[in-house]
């Protein structure tokens, strides 16, 4: 006899395209056993709600996938597992397009066509799941698009911090703008190390770095601090952890404590619209054991006046009503809704209610914000908080001494990029000797702290604060005019004086 | 003709450094009584950078 020639084959491949089935869960095969949670999962269900919202009417499936965040997965903890999980995954690409195998054969090996059916693939392209060969937990990898930017109430939806994904299918390259989701396998992740690992992809990308896999988060959070015995399986971590992980990453780890609705708003507005995805620490009203999510777009309706008539201004924070969230329970882009929480002790603080999309948002849906830890780059060392402390006072200001703007002045606090500012400066209608002083003759950070003060009409004047320090009052660099009336441009210039930063006409 | 230039042009100096005396006075006063007016807005602010270890501490896993 000879013994199973075992390692001697390749694993076969096949790509196989099927309309848009109206039971997605279908497609996944039950794990066997009496499954300890609700099968088909939640997440098979979201997906096919969220997918059939995009329109899908096709998916290619690639039968072999190797997947980066998989392989370290198995890697780590599933290769010394018994049963022999293979090490490649899945692929579903979804498609708004109807076509069939058929069509798919031709649209592959049709050459003169080429150009335009990468057109038509394209322009159809809703992106893809990964599908792990985990019985419980299939969900790996996934980039969906988001909505666009008005929702069906005549709000604003954003989404900052999603990046633009590449992928290879039938010899075409496909892209997608989204942010990576998957669902926790218990195994080597839970809730936290998912919202971690979505949180960190984007700003891995604007700082060159490879984002980390979950095994590597797990691995990192687990060095020094086990909240729990062991790490693997995953038992969850604890926000030091998380910070422990962030640091492994190369970024810094910056944490907010929850205060209440008008200070969250603000904090998770300046970060999110900055490109950053923080992951939000929410918890039962009652107490106990915490969950992760990753906010990755913000839902914004009108800026309200202040409630207090002593204050002068109106803050862009005001609008935000809700964000948008990447929940492993559940699946990308779930809208959860802010609102003022009052604990039975009187505690201020910020409820967030998540909106599942089989049911009204009911009490086993709402959660209390405890904290907003942000991975953002070593050199960004000021805060929200700090900028905020400058602009509050900027706005009031400028409330008083613009009189016809009293009341109505809107300030706005954020990190911007100075190249993504510098480039945008060509149309803010500065005169040319300002716009050389900007561009040519103006240090600046490589992230800005940025205070905008608009008008009804449009921003009227910046101020640019070196996102390397710690505060911002001594930090101001520039005050760049924007559409401020000539007859207040020598009171912004003593201002700008007395913040020790130059005026920028 | 020079003397009376300069005598001129000493008292549109005069002149102008007050203006920009009272300019300054003016914003000045402006710019502290925006910053009491957003005081306890901004006490606020700082209070979210205080993390206790029991924040640190609460387990996230669900």
């Amino acid at each position: 006899m000879t013994l199973d020639p075992r390692g001697h084959l390749y694993p076969t491949k096949t790509t196989e395209v099927i309309a848009f089935p109206e039971d997605f869960a279908a497609l996944f095969p039950a794990p066997p056993g009496l499954v300890e949670d609700v099968w088909p999962p939640m997440q098979l269900f979201y997906l096919r709600i969220y997918l059939g919202q995009l329109q899908c009417k096709t998916i290619v499936i690639e039968n072999h996938y190797i997947d980066r965040d998989y392989v370290h997965d198995m890697a780590l903890f599933y290769s010394r597992s018994l049963r022999g999980y293979p090490n490649y995954c899945q692929r579903l690409h979804f498609f708004r397009e109807a076509f069939d195998q058929a069509r798919w054969k031709t649209i592959v090996t049709d050459e003169a066509g080429r150009s335009s059916n990468k057109a038509f693939l394209q322009n159809g392209y809703l992106g893809f799941c990964v599908v792990r060969p985990l019985p419980g937990s299939p969900i790996g990898r996934t980039i969906l698009p988001t909505f666009g930017p008005a929702t069906e109430s005549g709000l604003h939806r954003e989404f900052p911090s999603v990046r633009e994904y590449t992928a290879h299918v039938g010899g075409f390259e496909l892209s997608v703008r989204g942010l990576p989701f998957q669902q926790q396998d218990q195994g080597v992740s839970a809730c936290a190390t998912t919202a971690l690992w979505s949180s960190i992809h984007n700003v891995a990308q604007t700082e060159g770095m490879l984002p980390p896999t979950p095994a590597q988060i797990t691995e990192a959070a687990s060095k020094y601090v086990l909240a729990d015995g062991r790490s693997l399986p995953s038992e969850g971590l604890n926000i030091q952890q998380i910070c422990e992980a962030t640091r492994a990453a190369g970024l810094e780890p910056l944490v907010v404590r929850s205060v209440d609705i008008l200070h969250d708003r603000a904090q998770l507005l300046g970060y999110i619209t900055a490109g950053f995805a923080p992951v939000l620490a929410i918890q039962p009203p009652q107490g106990g054991v915490g969950h992760a999510v990753c906010a990755v777009g913000i839902k914004l309706g009108e800026i309200l006046p202040p409630t207090d008539t002593s204050i002068l201004y109106r803050d862009s924070s005001s609008a935000l009503r809700a964000v948008y969230i990447h929940d492993d329970r559940l699946g990308p882009y779930a809208v959860a809704e802010l609102g003022p929480w009052t604990a039975s002790n009187g505690t201020l603080g910020t409820g967030v209610s998540i909106r599942w999309p089989d049911r009204p948002i009911d009490a086993q849906d709402q959660s209390v914000l405890k904290a907003i830890i942000i991975p953002t780059p070593a050199k960004l060392r000021m805060p929200i908080s700090r900028i905020r402390g400058l602009g509050l006072a900027l706005a009031q200001a400028a409330g008083g001494l613009f009189v016809e703007f009293s009341g109505r002045v809107i300030l706005n606090c954020k990190y911007v990029r100075a190249t993504t500012y510098c480039s945008a400066a060509p149309g803010f209608g500065l005169s040319a000797d300002g716009l050389y002083d900007l561009q040519c003759s103006t240090v600046m950070s490589r992230y800005l702290g940025l205070i905008e003060i608009s008008g009804p009409d449009g921003p009227l004047f910046d101020v640019l604060l070196d996102a390397t320090e710690t505060r911002a009052n001594p930090s101001a660099l520039a005050f760049v005019r924007r559409k401020v009336s000539e007859n207040y441009l020598e009171d912004l210039r003593v201002i700008a004086h007395r913040c020790g930063a130059k005026l920028i006409t | 003709m020079n003397e009376n230039q300069d005598k001129e042009k000493s008292h549109e100096t005069t002149a102008s450094e007050s203006a920009t005396e009272s300019r300054e006075e003016r914003i000045a006063r402006v710019l502290e009584s925006a910053r009491q007016a957003v005081k306890p807005i901004v006490k606020k602010e700082i209070e979210g950078e205080v993390v206790t270890p029991e924040l640190f501490g609460l387990r996230l896993k669900s």
